[in-house]
Protein backbone atom coordinates (compact mmCIF):
# COMPACT_ATOMS: atom_id res chain seq x y z
CA UNK A 1 0.00 0.00 0.00
CA UNK A 2 0.97 3.80 -0.52
CA UNK A 3 2.27 5.78 2.27
CA UNK A 4 -0.19 7.82 3.86
CA UNK A 5 0.11 11.35 2.56
CA UNK A 6 0.88 12.61 5.85
CA UNK A 7 -2.07 13.19 7.37
CA UNK A 8 -2.49 13.22 11.52
CA UNK A 9 -5.58 12.45 11.30
CA UNK A 10 -6.73 9.07 12.69
CA UNK A 11 -9.53 7.53 10.07
CA UNK A 12 -12.41 5.38 11.82
CA UNK A 13 -14.52 2.56 10.22
CA UNK A 14 -17.87 1.80 10.52
CA UNK A 15 -18.31 -1.30 13.04
CA UNK A 16 -20.37 -2.57 9.76
CA UNK A 17 -17.34 -2.51 7.83
CA UNK A 18 -14.83 -4.20 10.52
CA UNK A 19 -17.66 -7.21 10.67
CA UNK A 20 -17.05 -7.80 7.00
CA UNK A 21 -13.60 -7.45 7.05
CA UNK A 22 -12.99 -9.56 9.83
CA UNK A 23 -15.35 -12.42 7.34
CA UNK A 24 -11.99 -12.42 5.88
CA UNK A 25 -9.88 -13.34 8.10
CA UNK A 26 -9.75 -17.26 10.24
CA UNK A 27 -11.13 -17.42 13.32
CA UNK A 28 -7.80 -17.21 15.10
CA UNK A 29 -6.70 -13.66 13.52
CA UNK A 30 -9.92 -12.29 13.86
CA UNK A 31 -9.53 -13.26 17.53
CA UNK A 32 -6.51 -11.62 17.14
CA UNK A 33 -7.60 -8.37 15.76
CA UNK A 34 -10.23 -8.05 18.61
CA UNK A 35 -7.69 -6.40 20.58
CA UNK A 36 -6.58 -3.39 18.61
CA UNK A 37 -9.44 -1.33 19.76
CA UNK A 38 -13.11 -1.15 21.53
CA UNK A 39 -14.76 -0.55 17.96
CA UNK A 40 -13.04 -3.79 16.52
CA UNK A 41 -13.78 -5.89 20.01
CA UNK A 42 -17.41 -5.24 19.29
CA UNK A 43 -17.91 -5.83 15.92
CA UNK A 44 -16.05 -9.20 16.88
CA UNK A 45 -18.46 -9.96 19.65
CA UNK A 46 -21.13 -10.68 16.93
CA UNK A 47 -18.75 -11.56 14.02
CA UNK A 48 -20.07 -14.03 10.71
CA UNK A 49 -18.04 -17.31 11.50
CA UNK A 50 -17.83 -19.25 15.14
CA UNK A 51 -15.50 -21.92 15.82
CA UNK A 52 -15.98 -24.36 18.31
CA UNK A 53 -13.54 -26.89 18.65
CA UNK A 54 -12.93 -29.84 21.73
CA UNK A 55 -9.21 -29.67 19.91
CA UNK A 56 -7.99 -26.22 20.75
CA UNK A 57 -9.40 -26.22 24.71
CA UNK A 58 -7.46 -29.54 24.54
CA UNK A 59 -4.25 -28.44 23.34
CA UNK A 60 -4.73 -25.71 25.94
CA UNK A 61 -5.37 -27.94 28.76
CA UNK A 62 -1.94 -30.26 27.51
CA UNK A 63 0.28 -27.32 28.04
CA UNK A 64 -1.36 -26.61 31.35
CA UNK A 65 -0.70 -29.99 32.48
CA UNK A 66 2.26 -30.98 30.42
CA UNK A 67 1.22 -33.79 27.70
CA UNK A 68 1.39 -34.25 24.24
CA UNK A 69 -1.62 -36.40 23.17
CA UNK A 70 -5.32 -35.08 23.80
CA UNK A 71 -6.26 -39.35 24.17
CA UNK A 72 -3.54 -39.25 27.07
CA UNK A 73 -5.62 -36.40 28.92
CA UNK A 74 -7.57 -37.81 32.31
CA UNK A 75 -10.96 -38.01 32.95
CA UNK A 76 -10.94 -34.65 34.83
CA UNK A 77 -9.22 -33.11 32.33
CA UNK A 78 -11.79 -34.18 29.96
CA UNK A 79 -14.45 -32.77 32.06
CA UNK A 80 -12.56 -29.40 32.52
CA UNK A 81 -12.55 -29.10 28.71
CA UNK A 82 -16.65 -29.75 27.98
CA UNK A 83 -17.05 -27.50 30.67
CA UNK A 84 -15.05 -24.57 29.48
CA UNK A 85 -15.98 -25.18 25.86
CA UNK A 86 -19.87 -25.44 27.40
CA UNK A 87 -18.97 -22.14 28.89
CA UNK A 88 -17.33 -20.55 25.40
CA UNK A 89 -20.87 -21.36 24.01
CA UNK A 90 -23.23 -20.37 25.82
CA UNK A 91 -20.97 -16.55 26.40
CA UNK A 92 -20.08 -16.33 22.73
CA UNK A 93 -23.65 -16.94 21.94
CA UNK A 94 -25.03 -14.42 24.05
CA UNK A 95 -24.45 -10.95 22.21
CA UNK A 96 -25.99 -12.47 18.82
CA UNK A 97 -29.37 -12.65 20.74
CA UNK A 98 -28.73 -9.44 22.71
CA UNK A 99 -28.10 -7.61 18.92
CA UNK A 100 -30.40 -9.60 17.17
CA UNK A 101 -27.88 -10.36 14.60
CA UNK A 102 -27.23 -13.83 12.94
CA UNK A 103 -24.17 -16.06 12.70
CA UNK A 104 -23.59 -16.85 9.24
CA UNK A 105 -21.28 -19.97 9.87
CA UNK A 106 -20.90 -22.46 12.69
CA UNK A 107 -17.89 -24.72 12.77
CA UNK A 108 -18.33 -27.34 15.61
CA UNK A 109 -15.53 -29.88 15.70
CA UNK A 110 -15.15 -32.00 19.02
CA UNK A 111 -12.16 -34.76 18.41
CA UNK A 112 -11.47 -38.27 19.82
CA UNK A 113 -11.96 -37.54 23.15
CA UNK A 114 -15.53 -37.47 23.15
CA UNK A 115 -18.56 -39.34 25.20
CA UNK A 116 -22.35 -39.42 25.52
CA UNK A 117 -21.68 -37.04 27.99
CA UNK A 118 -20.83 -34.43 25.38
CA UNK A 119 -24.58 -34.60 24.08
CA UNK A 120 -25.94 -31.79 25.46
CA UNK A 121 -22.94 -29.51 24.95
CA UNK A 122 -23.59 -30.44 21.35
CA UNK A 123 -27.45 -29.90 21.84
CA UNK A 124 -27.09 -26.66 23.47
CA UNK A 125 -24.57 -25.39 20.49
CA UNK A 126 -26.98 -26.29 17.26
CA UNK A 127 -30.01 -24.91 19.27
CA UNK A 128 -28.02 -21.74 19.93
CA UNK A 129 -27.10 -21.73 15.91
CA UNK A 130 -30.00 -22.17 14.92
CA UNK A 131 -31.82 -19.99 17.47
CA UNK A 132 -29.55 -17.32 15.66
CA UNK A 133 -30.10 -17.69 12.50
CA UNK A 134 -26.65 -19.69 11.07
CA UNK A 135 -26.69 -19.97 7.62
CA UNK A 136 -23.88 -22.50 7.05
CA UNK A 137 -23.25 -24.89 9.65
CA UNK A 138 -20.24 -27.39 9.90
CA UNK A 139 -20.82 -30.32 12.03
CA UNK A 140 -18.08 -32.84 13.06
CA UNK A 141 -18.40 -34.90 16.10
CA UNK A 142 -17.48 -38.26 15.99
CA UNK A 143 -20.42 -41.12 16.74
CA UNK A 144 -22.61 -38.29 18.12
CA UNK A 145 -26.51 -37.63 16.59
CA UNK A 146 -26.88 -35.49 14.56
CA UNK A 147 -29.50 -32.78 16.59
CA UNK A 148 -32.66 -32.75 15.28
CA UNK A 149 -33.25 -28.86 15.83
CA UNK A 150 -30.78 -28.58 12.27
CA UNK A 151 -33.74 -30.37 10.31
CA UNK A 152 -35.99 -27.21 11.48
CA UNK A 153 -33.64 -24.15 11.03
CA UNK A 154 -35.52 -21.80 8.48
CA UNK A 155 -32.41 -20.32 8.07
CA UNK A 156 -30.01 -22.97 6.98
CA UNK A 157 -28.55 -22.72 3.62
CA UNK A 158 -25.07 -25.15 4.00
CA UNK A 159 -24.92 -27.97 6.31
CA UNK A 160 -21.95 -30.35 6.36
CA UNK A 161 -21.68 -33.03 8.79
CA UNK A 162 -18.56 -35.61 8.57
CA UNK A 163 -17.91 -38.21 11.36
CA UNK A 164 -21.66 -37.91 13.26
CA UNK A 165 -24.63 -40.12 12.93
CA UNK A 166 -27.73 -38.81 11.03
CA UNK A 167 -30.81 -40.34 12.47
CA UNK A 168 -33.71 -41.07 10.73
CA UNK A 169 -36.82 -38.79 10.93
CA UNK B 1 -26.69 16.96 -19.61
CA UNK B 2 -25.44 13.23 -20.60
CA UNK B 3 -26.72 11.67 -24.11
CA UNK B 4 -28.48 8.39 -24.40
CA UNK B 5 -27.12 5.45 -22.79
CA UNK B 6 -24.97 8.26 -20.56
CA UNK B 7 -25.27 9.39 -16.98
CA UNK B 8 -23.75 12.14 -15.13
CA UNK B 9 -22.82 11.74 -11.67
CA UNK B 10 -22.05 14.67 -9.11
CA UNK B 11 -20.03 13.92 -6.06
CA UNK B 12 -20.41 16.19 -3.18
CA UNK B 13 -17.72 18.94 -4.13
CA UNK B 14 -19.67 19.67 -7.56
CA UNK B 15 -17.37 17.64 -9.69
CA UNK B 16 -19.85 15.92 -12.85
CA UNK B 17 -18.12 12.90 -14.36
CA UNK B 18 -20.53 11.43 -17.34
CA UNK B 19 -20.61 7.14 -17.12
CA UNK B 20 -21.62 5.15 -19.44
CA UNK B 21 -24.89 3.48 -17.89
CA UNK B 22 -23.35 0.16 -17.83
CA UNK B 23 -20.68 1.57 -15.48
CA UNK B 24 -22.55 3.20 -13.41
CA UNK B 25 -25.19 0.78 -12.29
CA UNK B 26 -22.52 -1.64 -11.44
CA UNK B 27 -23.60 0.25 -8.23
CA UNK B 28 -26.73 -1.67 -6.69
CA UNK B 29 -27.79 2.04 -5.52
CA UNK B 30 -27.45 3.60 -8.61
CA UNK B 31 -29.40 0.86 -10.52
CA UNK B 32 -31.84 1.21 -8.14
CA UNK B 33 -32.58 5.25 -8.44
CA UNK B 34 -32.33 4.99 -12.22
CA UNK B 35 -34.81 1.91 -12.55
CA UNK B 36 -37.26 3.43 -10.15
CA UNK B 37 -36.83 7.08 -11.18
CA UNK B 38 -36.46 8.08 -14.93
CA UNK B 39 -35.05 11.17 -14.14
CA UNK B 40 -32.19 10.65 -12.68
CA UNK B 41 -31.30 9.02 -15.68
CA UNK B 42 -31.86 12.07 -17.96
CA UNK B 43 -30.67 14.79 -15.46
CA UNK B 44 -28.11 14.35 -13.01
CA UNK B 45 -27.43 12.21 -9.88
CA UNK B 46 -25.84 13.39 -6.79
CA UNK B 47 -23.26 10.97 -5.28
CA UNK B 48 -23.93 12.45 -1.22
CA UNK B 49 -20.70 12.05 0.83
CA UNK B 50 -18.51 10.82 -2.14
CA UNK B 51 -16.09 13.87 -3.47
CA UNK B 52 -14.58 13.86 -7.09
CA UNK B 53 -11.22 12.25 -6.32
CA UNK B 54 -13.00 8.74 -5.00
CA UNK B 55 -15.84 9.14 -7.00
CA UNK B 56 -13.41 8.66 -9.82
CA UNK B 57 -11.27 6.08 -8.71
CA UNK B 58 -15.01 4.09 -8.59
CA UNK B 59 -15.36 4.97 -11.74
CA UNK B 60 -12.13 3.81 -12.68
CA UNK B 61 -13.07 0.50 -11.11
CA UNK B 62 -16.76 0.06 -12.31
CA UNK B 63 -15.52 0.66 -15.76
CA UNK B 64 -13.03 -1.79 -16.31
CA UNK B 65 -15.22 -4.74 -14.53
CA UNK B 66 -17.96 -3.54 -16.78
CA UNK B 67 -15.83 -3.66 -19.99
CA UNK B 68 -14.49 -7.19 -18.90
CA UNK B 69 -18.22 -8.39 -17.40
CA UNK B 70 -19.40 -7.30 -21.22
CA UNK B 71 -16.34 -9.14 -23.22
CA UNK B 72 -13.96 -11.43 -21.34
CA UNK B 73 -11.63 -11.73 -24.99
CA UNK B 74 -10.43 -7.74 -24.12
CA UNK B 75 -9.95 -7.88 -20.85
CA UNK B 76 -9.38 -11.52 -19.76
CA UNK B 77 -9.70 -12.72 -15.70
CA UNK B 78 -6.02 -12.24 -15.33
CA UNK B 79 -6.12 -8.95 -16.72
CA UNK B 80 -8.55 -8.23 -14.16
CA UNK B 81 -6.51 -9.75 -11.05
CA UNK B 82 -3.74 -7.44 -12.42
CA UNK B 83 -5.86 -4.54 -12.46
CA UNK B 84 -7.26 -4.91 -9.34
CA UNK B 85 -4.34 -6.33 -6.77
CA UNK B 86 -2.46 -2.39 -8.64
CA UNK B 87 -5.69 -0.86 -7.55
CA UNK B 88 -5.59 -1.98 -3.78
CA UNK B 89 -2.15 -1.22 -3.77
CA UNK B 90 -1.67 2.19 -4.73
CA UNK B 91 -4.31 3.56 -2.35
CA UNK B 92 -2.93 5.45 0.76
CA UNK B 93 -4.84 4.42 4.20
CA UNK B 94 -7.35 7.69 3.81
CA UNK B 95 -8.24 6.56 0.66
CA UNK B 96 -8.81 3.37 1.04
CA UNK B 97 -11.31 3.68 4.12
CA UNK B 98 -12.80 6.32 2.02
CA UNK B 99 -13.56 3.95 -0.87
CA UNK B 100 -14.68 1.52 1.58
CA UNK B 101 -17.16 3.54 2.71
CA UNK B 102 -18.49 4.87 -0.46
CA UNK B 103 -18.30 1.33 -2.06
CA UNK B 104 -20.65 0.06 0.63
CA UNK B 105 -22.83 3.12 0.35
CA UNK B 106 -23.16 2.60 -3.16
CA UNK B 107 -23.62 -1.13 -3.07
CA UNK B 108 -20.83 -1.79 -5.18
CA UNK B 109 -20.43 -5.40 -3.73
CA UNK B 110 -17.30 -7.02 -6.01
CA UNK B 111 -15.53 -3.73 -4.86
CA UNK B 112 -15.74 -3.68 -1.21
CA UNK B 113 -14.99 -7.16 -0.95
CA UNK B 114 -11.61 -6.62 -2.96
CA UNK B 115 -11.13 -3.52 -0.27
CA UNK B 116 -12.46 -5.93 2.83
CA UNK B 117 -9.75 -8.62 1.69
CA UNK B 118 -6.83 -6.00 0.89
CA UNK B 119 -7.36 -4.94 4.54
CA UNK B 120 -7.42 -8.50 6.14
CA UNK B 121 -4.59 -9.54 4.01
CA UNK B 122 -2.97 -6.51 5.84
CA UNK B 123 -3.79 -7.94 9.04
CA UNK B 124 -3.10 -11.33 9.02
CA UNK B 125 0.20 -12.64 10.49
CA UNK B 126 1.22 -9.06 12.12
CA UNK B 127 1.04 -8.23 15.79
CA UNK B 128 -2.01 -6.32 17.45
CA UNK B 129 0.80 -3.39 17.98
CA UNK B 130 2.25 -2.98 14.38
CA UNK B 131 -1.45 -3.53 12.56
CA UNK B 132 -2.65 -0.45 15.22
CA UNK B 133 0.68 1.78 13.75
CA UNK B 134 -0.52 0.62 10.22
CA UNK B 135 -4.15 1.76 10.18
CA UNK B 136 -3.84 4.55 12.98
CA UNK B 137 -6.02 2.51 15.25
CA UNK B 138 -6.34 3.80 18.97
CA UNK B 139 -5.79 1.55 21.33
CA UNK B 140 -8.62 2.59 23.60
CA UNK B 141 -8.55 -0.45 26.22
CA UNK B 142 -6.95 0.01 29.75
CA UNK B 143 -4.54 -2.60 30.66
CA UNK B 144 -7.33 -4.42 32.61
CA UNK B 145 -9.30 -4.35 29.66
CA UNK B 146 -6.49 -5.77 27.41
CA UNK B 147 -5.54 -8.60 30.13
CA UNK B 148 -8.86 -9.69 30.11
CA UNK B 149 -9.58 -10.11 26.32
CA UNK B 150 -6.17 -12.27 26.24
CA UNK B 151 -6.84 -14.09 29.17
CA UNK B 152 -10.21 -15.27 27.60
CA UNK B 153 -8.41 -16.15 24.36
CA UNK B 154 -4.91 -17.54 25.15
CA UNK B 155 -4.77 -19.72 22.34
CA UNK B 156 -5.20 -16.65 19.88
CA UNK B 157 -2.52 -14.56 20.84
Amino acid sequence: MAESSGNCTAPELPRHLIHHILSFLSSRESTKASILSKAWFWAWQTRPELEFNSDICASKKLKQVGGIWAFSLSEIHKNEIYEELFEQIKKTLKPYSRQGICVDTVNLEIGEIVDSQWNPLVQKCAKGAVKNGVRNLHFSIPKCDLPEIVFRAKSLVDLSVSWANIPRL
Amino acid sequence: MASKGNLTLKSCNGKEFIVEEKVAVMSTTIKNMVDVDDSFAQGVIPIIGVDGKILAKLIEYCKEHAEADEDEEVKSEEYLKKFDEKFVDELNLNDLYDLLKASNYLEITKLLNLLCQKVASMIKGKKPEEIRRIFNIKNDFTPEEEEEINRQNPWAF
